[in-house]
């Protein structure tokens, strides 16, 4: 084959092969929570829980007419500190994923076992998928919100510093997101305050022992990052 | 003294030094972490994961000016830790400028200094924590407890009273001195109304995290 054409059809075929290099990524969730690890109950322990995966693992898929963008694979870790004790806890494979949906202002780790908000979710409004449409007359309270708002009527930059807009992420990139904190199996919005009275029966298993989550108020906000590079320490 | 007198004195003695609560003294440690915009010897490191420490005593908490429902811990060290990618640096504060605050009154934690060569008090700089604070830990600076909110490293705090700016100060005028250089936090996202940002607690849309640790 004539070696101009053969070249040609190398830089044709890279073009359309986009930008396949994988790059690893770390993406985290940090909060304080609720919960019981290997038996032990503990209350108000902040927590980091981490995914350490690659960028070529992140996929957008459609669930219920929207898309979202997962990463199912990667090794996952929960750091916990109750008190001056700090646990870093292994979490066996293929149990949690990262997800992240724009369009409800949903981030954080579902549970292939329990559901797409547990163990633990960011969200806009306080309780993930409850929020209702995102008024657009007003700012937003946290990142997700603006964000939500951003995608339904770009106009509204005017109520968000400059640097706001360009927090959009398909989480194939360095992220930060933020919101109200959620780590309940299934929230009582009905007891005064609200409460999470049970968990799921599946536990997260780690190589501490069994983990759950169940965040016993509706305060409390977290924070959603995602790191590129080898090497990141945390 | 019998055996029963000695009981019952341990016992009083016990409830007695419950009572006194936090009149006894213990070191303590506050922590800030959020993510965000910082500058650390003229170094600009952006999303950066930074951790604000403060290690002193319970035995310096105090109200604050003498004002109702403001406490502060004053006397200890500050040091700040960032994490930008693989890099992590450390750095201490110089004394006399960063202390840690309690605001009962309107909600909020904080590492709050002292800038500028006039040693302005700045509440929310290098970082103020308030909104969707869980009330229940607004007890004082001497209780365990682990607390989330808005992100605020605003210099001129609070400014959505009225006839105040409602915008920031420039926190690169009123650098932090370190051991490692001057330093610098950033509180670049925000909302606005009318070109100003919206009040003082809905308005800072990242988030941060506050702890208080006992040995």
């Amino acid at each position: 084959m004539n070696r101009a054409i053969i070249i040609a059809l190398a830089f044709a075929t890279a073009a359309a092969c986009g930008n396949s290099a994988a790059v690893p990524i770390l993406f985290t969730v940090s909060g304080a929570v609720d919960g019981e690890l290997n038996g032990q109950s503990f209350s108000d322990a902040k927590f980091r829980l981490d995914l350490r995966t690659d960028t070529a693992d992140t996929v957008a898929v459609v669930e219920n007419g929207v898309t979202v963008y997962r990463n199912e694979l990667g090794q996952a870790e929960l750091i916990l500190t109750r008190g001056t004790q700090t646990t870093v806890a292994q979490i066996a494979a293929n149990q949690i994923y990262v997800r992240y949906d724009p369009t409800n202002g949903v981030v954080g780790f579902g549970s292939f076992a329990v559901g797409p908000f547990y163990p633990v979710s960011l969200d806009w409004c306080g309780v993930p998928m409850q929020c209702g449409a995102v008024q657009t007359t007003s700012p937003q309270f946290n990142i997700l919100g603006a964000l939500v708002q951003l995608k339904v009527d770009p106009k509204d930059t005017v109520f968000y510093s400059s640097a706001v807009p360009g927090l959009a992420t398909q989480l194939k990139g360095p992220a930060l997101l933020g919101g109200f904190l959620d780590a309940c199996y299934s929230i009582d919005l009905n007891t005064q305050p609200p409460s999470c009275p049970s968990k799921p029966s599946v536990p997260i298993k780690t190589n501490q022992g069994n983990l759950y989550f169940q965040k016993q108020n509706i305060f409390g906000t977290g924070i959603f990052t995602a790191v590129t590079g080898t090497g990141v320490p945390w | 003294m019998s055996k029963r007198q000695r009981l019952v004195c341990a016992a009083a003695c016990a409830a007695a030094w419950l009572a006194a609560g936090s009149a006894v003294a213990a070191p303590v440690t506050y922590t800030g972490f959020t993510v965000t915009d910082v500058s650390l010897n003229g170094i600009h490191y952006h999303n950066a994961a930074v951790t604000l420490t403060f290690v002193g005593d319970t035995a310096n908490v105090a109200t604050f000016n003498g004002m109702t429902g403001i406490y502060a811990n004053e006397n200890g060290t500050a040091s700040v830790q960032i994490v930008s990618g693989a890099t992590v640096l450390h750095a201490t504060f110089a004394s006399g400028q960063v202390f840690v605050s309690l605001d009962q009154n309107n909600g909020g934690f904080g590492f709050s200094s002292f800038v500028g060569a006039s040693h302005t008090l700045e509440p929310a700089y290098p970082l103020g924590i308030d909104g969707n604070i869980n009330p229940n830990g607004l007890n004082d600076l001497v209780t365990p407890i682990v607390q989330s909110g808005a992100q605020w490293s605003c210099i001129g705090f609070p400014i959505a009273y009225p006839q105040h700016s409602g915008h920031c100060g420039n926190p690169a005028a009123y650098p932090l001195a370190t051991d490692h250089g001057p330093f610098v936090i950033y509180m670049p996202y925000y909302s606005m109304q009318g070109g100003k940002i919206v009040d003082d607690i809905g308005g800072a849309l990242n988030n941060a995290l506050f702890t208080i640790q006992l040995p």
